[in-house]
């Protein structure tokens, strides 16, 4: 059992690395508890630790905080019988301070977990809804094609030329239902891979809108699945927020390799925009690149977004190939 | 004695058009199937003049029941219905024999105009898809023939619809022992050792709709 031992006021000594408010605080209650043992001081420790997370502390910068603040209270002592009570004491207080640490290192797991199967499971719908509007809507569009021929024989030529305008328009219908089904559920994601998917999304693009789209690879081999569909809908974000928002003629993508990580970045010429301000609003263009930041860090990934108003966008990408 | 058809699709609203179409036209649809199983089966009972398959079908596609239907009763014309992106399977059903491709928006006038032909022995391509057959042969992007037994294929799609060995087995009345049998041929044949990857391979070959 240890006692209250004599201890010197620490609190007037400041460390850089923290604010000296923190630094102050975490001083006094290791001391009050060196002291008296009270456990209302570890529920201190606790506090302080959590406004650490709040602060965006490292949990080094934690440990160093407790060593600067410890090493003095130990100096104070003069044998092993002295010093072995502070010790234990000083490591449970501690525990304590960065037990904070360890539950939002835990929820951010869970969190991710939890990202990672809403991931899977929008996946399995996007592929439902694409089924339903392609294949499903297809057949009924063509019974309607059939049955428009059908009375198409029965009226004279004037008429007649009027149904085809009709079923010039389901065709139009038709053709859009199928881009759409695979831009949705890009088959040649699973089937050819992330390089083959990404040109096909470009040309596309380009053939369906003003925006011309370039794809460049230093390497095409196959990546894990998770990794090609989370890169994919990320370019598909990028070209969509480089259409709308940035008003874009031309994007570039890049996919490379550096030893153990796959690297993208796509470069457009648009007019770019204010990072911080867009990345706080709650605005479509905000919430495409938290969702694309999302999806990165659930694999571990990263995106690196420079921008600035007339300057266009460009967005680097990593993501660790070990998962 | 009218031209007797035989019209195989799984959905009643594109048989239903195709029927009075044709009847009105003076054909003779003697027989409705909703896939390619059963296709065959009433195709070889029935023996029609003219077997019209959409080429997506549960159980057994249209291409590999157009197979087994020309190679049983060779003198059947078989059309195939196709949609715009499914014209890969064109060349390959050239090859077996088929004698039209009509794509499914047009499955009317069109269908007869392939009909027609076919029974004066000329192979009709739907304009929509003639475009990509003539690509495809430029291209030489055609897939190379699959080395599996019709038997096999049609042990692939069931597999890869996701039916059991036991279900397969019982859908073409044999054991589940054969079934499982061609099952591993399968895997042996193409190299590819998961399920997920026949799944692929089925998909890449159009036995199934991804």
């Amino acid at each position: 059992m240890m006692g209250s031992y004599w201890l010197p006021d620490m609190s007037t000594k400041a460390t850089p690395r923290l604010s000296n408010d923190l630094e102050a605080m975490y001083v006094a209650a290791l001391q009050d508890y060196l002291r008296q043992h009270d456990e209302s001081c570890l529920h201190r420790a606790y506090e302080l630790g959590r406004r650490a997370v709040r602060e965006g502390r490292s949990i080094l910068e934690m440990i160093e905080l407790h060593q600067n603040a410890s090493r003095a209270f130990l100096s104070r002592t003069n044998s092993l019988q002295e010093t072995v009570p502070v010790l234990e004491a000083s490591a449970l207080f501690l525990r304590e301070a960065i037990s904070p640490f360890e539950m939002t290192n835990r929820a951010y797991g869970e969190a991710n977990a939890a990202l990672q199967r809403l991931n899977e499971t929008l996946e399995a719908e996007v592929k439902r809804f694409a089924h339903a509007l392609h294949d499903d809507a297809g057949q009924l569009l063509a019974a309607a094609h059939i049955k428009l021929e059908d009375i198409a024989r029965t009226l004279p030529a004037d008429l007649r030329e009027r149904l085809q305008e009709v079923r010039q328009v389901l065709d139009q219908i038709e053709d859009q239902l199928r881009g759409l089904s695979h831009e949705l559920r890009p088959l040649a994601l699973e089937d050819q891979g992330l390089l083959p998917a990404l040109q096909i999304l470009a040309a596309a693009i380009s053939r369906r809108t003003a925006l011309r789209v370039t794809v460049e690879a230093t390497d095409s081999t196959r990546l894990p699945g998770k990794i090609e569909t989370a890169l994919y809908r990320v370019v598909q974000e990028a070209l969509k927020n480089s259409a709308k928002h940035a008003h874009a003629r031309v994007v570039k993508i890049r996919l490379w390799r550096e030893e153990d990580l796959m690297c993208c970045s796509i470069e457009d010429d648009g007019t770019g925009f204010d990072y911080n301000a867009v990345s706080s609003s709650r605005t479509r263009q905000g919430l495409g690149l938290l969702g694309i930041q999302e999806r990165l860090h659930v694999l571990g990934g990263d995106c690196e977004i420079r921008s600035a108003p007339g300057q266009g966008t460009t967005l680097n990408i990593t993501v660790p190939l070990e998962q | 004695m009218p031209i007797q058809v035989l019209l195989a699709d799984d959905h009643q609203i594109v048989r239903d058009g195709m029927k009075v179409f044709l009847e009105r036209e003076g054909y003779k649809v003697n027989a409705e199937a909703q896939n390619g199983q059963e296709a065959v089966r009433l195709a070889l009972k029935l023996q029609p003049d003219v077997v019209v398959l959409d080429i997506t079908m549960p159980v057994l596609n249209g291409l590999d029941a157009a197979r087994e239907i020309l190679h049983n009763a060779p003198s059947t014309k078989a059309i195939l219905l196709s949609m715009h992106d499914e014209s890969k399977y064109v060349l390959e059903g050239l090859r077996i024999g088929v004698k039209g491709f009509v794509t499914k928006t047009h499955a009317g006038e069109d269908l007869v105009q392939a009909i027609r032909q076919a029974l004066r022995g000329i192979t009709y391509v739907s304009p929509e898809l003639s475009q990509a057959v003539f690509e495809a042969i430029q291209t030489k992007t055609d897939v190379r023939e699959d080395p599996l037994t019709p038997r096999e294929r049609q042990i692939l799609q069931l597999v890869a619809e996701g039916k059991t060995t036991k279900e397969s087995a019982r859908l073409l009345n044999i054991s589940a022992k054969t079934a499982e049998t061609h099952r591993a041929r399968i895997m042996e044949k193409l190299n590819i050792h998961e399920t997920a990857g026949l799944v692929r391979y089925a998909i890449r070959r159009g036995l199934i709709r991804p």
